[in-house]
């Protein structure tokens, strides 16, 4: 009985992987977006390109992106795009993404879009996490290892971002350990 | 560079496998602390996703070159893909332990079933992608989606045969010759014979890392080398869950032997014990009925 019990806890089954990079998106003293990348696995990649394009190799046509958009990435939507954005501990509801945008460079299939957003600092110290999650987790997503946040226009915020580690729970495996992307800066005094 | 970074991949994942294991490492401080599972399933996850990577690689090494060694290198990271991936959820390991919890049966009715279900579940995911990818030219995507619910079904048998299993141990049907063998003190126990039904009904389950495999190898137009691919990745399936039904049968028997030498009645044990694996293959195969449909 202990044995069942123990293989299922110890289980784990991601069939996709993505790696994503974030952009902070700022404008004055204001955050105002958060622009994602998403890098799939080489094998998922090779079945996005041969399905939404029906060719073997090449590039990505502006039709072919049009039709990921709306084949594709709109799926995504009922689950918010996957993206967990907090501020200040609070969990930001996600509405819509913009600018959608796709290449393939031969192996990997990528994903652009933006999440807009309206953030005003508090005082004090504000923290914002950005977090891309599948609580199925049929998709695992992680950070790019190299410089997986960046930031646009933030002079005027000086954020401060770097990966933290928070805990997930998970439809079937529990909780688990992943990485967000965690931003702190200084509001107005 | 490719060659040494999968090699070190390997050797990594057999030390890793071989800490994990290690009963004495289980004991440190460090490792007994409550994220062992959390972390252990990170450590998995990272492991397939690189193996995955270094199995694409290779693929296009074959393709570009050709080279002998890229296959051996593909066929040997399929071996390893196999055996990690078994660790995971689903692959009928749970319905292994349970069926051995449930029934005497000799070590090498573990290896038995083990591979046969890794057998079954090989050649479900090459008949799946066959029949979907190359004769109606699915979407690759919907694939793995059918995938789902060819899942469901199985997962659904397992659970009936659970509830049959269940009955037929309260109404105490298994042990109508196990009586007789007790008269003599006679040990040349009965051995259950293997349920074909519950060893097709879990091997149907495609295993999703196959049907990947196969519709990379099909986007590379290297079907061939994914069924040969698929076919050792079956074999490492078949270790690890074999590994699972040796050491449930090893285990259940030195168990009733310390019952009998302590001069307690064995019979209501074995009852018991049937009763209760049946209970975990119906709520196993329930749980995993719910996670195929919100998947589906």
């Amino acid at each position: 009985l202990c044995l069942a019990a123990t293989t299922l806890s110890a289980a784990a089954h991601p069939h996709v992987f993505i790696a994503y990079a974030a952009t902070i998106l700022c404008q004055n003293d204001k955050i105002v977006g958060v622009r994602f990348a998403w890098t799939f696995d080489e094998m998922y990649s090779a079945s996005l390109f041969n399905d939404y394009t029906g060719r073997p190799k090449g590039a990505l046509t502006p039709a072919d992106i049009q039709k990921l958009h709306d084949e594709a990435f709109k799926d995504s939507a009922e689950e918010h795009y996957f993206a967990e954005i907090a501020f200040n501990g609070k969990s930001i509801p996600l509405a819509r993404v913009t600018d959608f945008g796709a290449s393939y460079d031969g192996r990997k299939m990528t994903y652009r879009f933006t999440v807009p957003l309206d953030l005003a600092p508090a005082h004090g110290e504000n923290v914002l996490d950005v977090g891309v999650f599948d609580h199925e987790f049929y998709i695992d997503f992680e950070p790019v290892k190299h410089d997986p946040v960046t930031v646009e226009h933030g002079a005027a915020l000086k954020l401060a971002c770097a990966p933290a580690t928070l805990t997930k729970d998970t439809t079937t495996f529990g909780p688990l350990k992943a990485q967000v992307l965690r931003c702190r800066f200084a509001g107005a005094a | 560079m490719r060659k040494v970074r999968a090699a070190l991949i390997v050797l990594l994942a057999l030390m890793s496998l071989a800490a994990w294991a290690d009963p004495l490492h289980k004991a440190t401080p460090a490792a007994s602390d409550a994220s062992l599972g959390g972390g252990f399933v990170v450590w998995l996850v990272q492991t397939q996703h690189q193996l995955n990577e270094s199995i694409a690689d290779a693929f296009h090494d074959v393709e570009t070159g050709g080279s002998r060694d890229a296959l051996a290198l593909i066929l040997g990271l399929a071996f390893l893909y196999g055996v990690l991936h078994a660790i995971g959820p689903g692959h009928g390991k749970s319905v292994v332990a349970s069926y051995f919890v449930a029934h005497r049966a000799r070590w090498t009715s573990g290896i038995l079933m083990g591979s046969l279900i890794s057998l079954i579940q090989g050649v479900s995911a090459i008949v799946l992608v066959g029949i979907l990818a190359i004769i109606l030219q699915a979407k690759q995507v919907q694939i793995l989606n059918r995938g789902t619910l060819v899942e469901l079904v199985s997962y659904g048998l397992i659970a009936i045969i659970g509830i049959w299993m269940f009955y037929r141990a309260a109404s105490g049907k298994l042990h109508a010759h196990a009586d007789h063998d007790h008269y003599g003190h006679d040990h040349d126990h009965h051995h259950h014979k293997l349920d074909p039904r519950l060893i097709l009904a879990t091997g149907l389950t495609p295993c999703a890392s196959a049907i990947i495999i196969l519709l990379f190898a099909l986007a590379n137009h290297a079907f061939g080398l994914g069924v040969i691919a698929v076919a050792v990745l079956t074999v490492g399936m078949a270790v690890t869950i074999s590994t699972i039904g040796v050491a449930t049968v090893l285990g259940r028997r030195a168990l009733l032997t310390v019952i009998d030498k302590a001069g307690m009645e064995t019979h209501r044990l074995e009852r018991g014990l049937a009763m209760a694996a049946a209970v975990v293959i119906v709520g196993v195969s329930g749980l995993m009925m719910y996670d195929a449909w919100i998947r589906l």
